[in-house]
């Protein structure tokens, strides 16, 4: 058997009150340990999420987790206007979030991480640094009670072999998924636009992203 | 080959649980509950920030409470501009004494900021009309708009003056943008229609955390009292594909 060394993708604790659960767990993370198993950052992990440094909002947490956080204290979206993070590989079917007054931004391939950062104009990508295909989902618990009429769309692109590719587009309410393949060494990314033009400031886009990935 | 297997389940934020597992082979893997938390704020609070100087007349209480508005009839009783007169909210005080007497951006301009200005000691940065915040944590391209009710009529000027400190001073005029609506310009010019900070010539993006501060001038001859010089202001940041080139 080839040995390797297995690194996954954990969170780290944050905040006060924040316990370790699985008892199970505990047994196995002192075997992975001798395994050498590290936690890392959402970047390193195997399946790497890496958040664009150019992209306000979306950033690695103190925890090592991968967040989108505007507003919420820190500057958010003004109302009355269009915020696009991350390019878009087309505007189709985006008009009707966009509006007449602006026009999204789009990139032949925003998801390449062929040059890190230097290269990545999704707003966050998922990197498949494992050894095997991986097929990816990303799960958009997002909540569709906002009280004004903020909407806003998602968009999941491909990045093989140097070209970039819609994968999906999801617009509000959000409570879907969006799937992919990726080869090892394959990235896709996310890039989004919000449209806060009818909007107040009680809108708040709130939830959570879950990414499941399988091999195939 | 021989799959190992273990399984890491480790808590959580103080917040609901995230979790993530993964076999030694890893056939599959699952990171739950990245965040996402998208707020709608008031222009001062919003990633381009638009704040309001101490003038009655531009104000943050435009929209449904919480947008930078423009009105100079702040108590709704018609007040206005008089006809062959000048109004200017804001300073000019840091201005290069050259530099003022283009739009900036336009050598061709006439009359020019310099030719219409009442006050150019005061300090732009104590008194503006309002100011554009980058509130981001990287530099961002800036560039302000302003697209008329109705086409103004010949004798009618509106100035939008901008300063920029940390742009480049060094014979660059980086720190100088304009934008002029009105009968003023020889032909389009595009840097004189757009305050442009930008990765263009004559002008420097605005960096994380930096501000510029811009004034308004109204410029009236003998108009008709019922001129609307009203219009909207468009704020475009980034690499938004509408932006002005003006080096095109």
């Amino acid at each position: 058997m080839n040995r390797r060394d297995v690194v996954v993708g954990l969170g780290a604790l944050v905040g006060t009150g924040a316990t370790a659960t699985g008892t199970g767990a505990f047994g196995a993370a002192e075997v992975s340990r001798r395994a050498d198993i590290d936690v890392v950052d959402d970047s390193d992990g195997l399946v790497g999420l890496v958040a664009n440094e150019a992209v306000a909002g979306v950033r690695m947490d103190a925890g090592g987790e991968l967040t989108v956080s505007i507003g919420d204290g820190d500057p958010g979206v003004n109302v009355s206007s269009v915020y696009q993070f991350g390019a878009f590989v087309s505007d189709d079917d985006v008009d009707g979030i966009t509006g007449d007054t602006f026009s999204v931004v789009t990139d032949g391939d925003p998801a390449d991480m062929s040059d890190d950062q230097g290269s990545l104009e999704s707003a966050f990508a998922v990197v498949n640094q494992s050894a095997e295909d991986l097929s990816v989902a990303i799960d958009f618990e997002l909540n569709d009670d906002i009280d004004g009429n903020t909407e806003y769309a998602f968009e999941l692109q491909s990045s093989q072999g140097g070209d970039g590719a819609r994968e999906g587009l999801a617009t509000s309410p959000i409570t879907g998924r969006l799937t992919a393949q990726l080869a090892t060494g394959e990235s896709i990314g996310v890039s989004f636009v919000i449209n806060a033009l009818d909007g107040t400031t009680a809108d708040e886009i709130s939830g959570n992203l879950s990414i499941s990935a399988t091999a195939v | 080959m021989e799959r190992r297997k273990f399984v890491i389940g480790l808590g959580a934020l103080a917040s609901g649980a995230a979790a993530a597992t993964g076999t030694g082979a890893f056939t599959a893997a699952q990171l739950d509950d990245r965040t996402a938390s998208i707020n709608v704020v008031d222009d001062t609070n919003g990633l381009v920030g638009l704040e309001a100087g101490g003038s009655e007349y531009v104000t943050n209480s435009g929209g449904s409470g919480n947008e930078l508005m423009i009105d100079f009839s702040p108590d709704d009783n018609e007040t206005g501009i008089n006809p062959d007169s000048t109004y200017q909210v804001g300073g000019l005080g840091e201005f290069d004494s050259g530099n003022i007497f283009q739009v900036p951006g336009d050598p061709t301009a006439s009359e020019s900021v310099g030719d219409v200005a009442i006050d150019t000691d005061t300090s732009i940065e104590t008194e503006h009309a309002f100011k554009v915040m980058n509130q981001t944590n990287s530099t961002k391209q800036i560039e302000v708009t302003y697209t008329p009710n109705e086409e103004f009529p010949s004798g009618a000027r509106l100035y939008l003056v901008a300063y920029y400190e940390e742009g480049d001073d060094d014979g660059n005029s980086s720190q100088e943008e304009g934008l002029v609506v009105g009968d003023v310009t020889d032909g389009d010019n595009p840097k004189a229609a757009s305050i442009i900070f930008a990765d263009q010539r004559y002008s420097d993006p605005v960096g994380a955390g930096d501000e510029f501060y811009v004034t308004i001038i109204v410029d009236v001859d003998e108009v008709s009292s019922d001129t609307d010089l009203g219009g909207s202001l468009t704020v475009r940041a980034g690499s938004h594909d509408d932006f002005t080139n003006a080096d095109s």
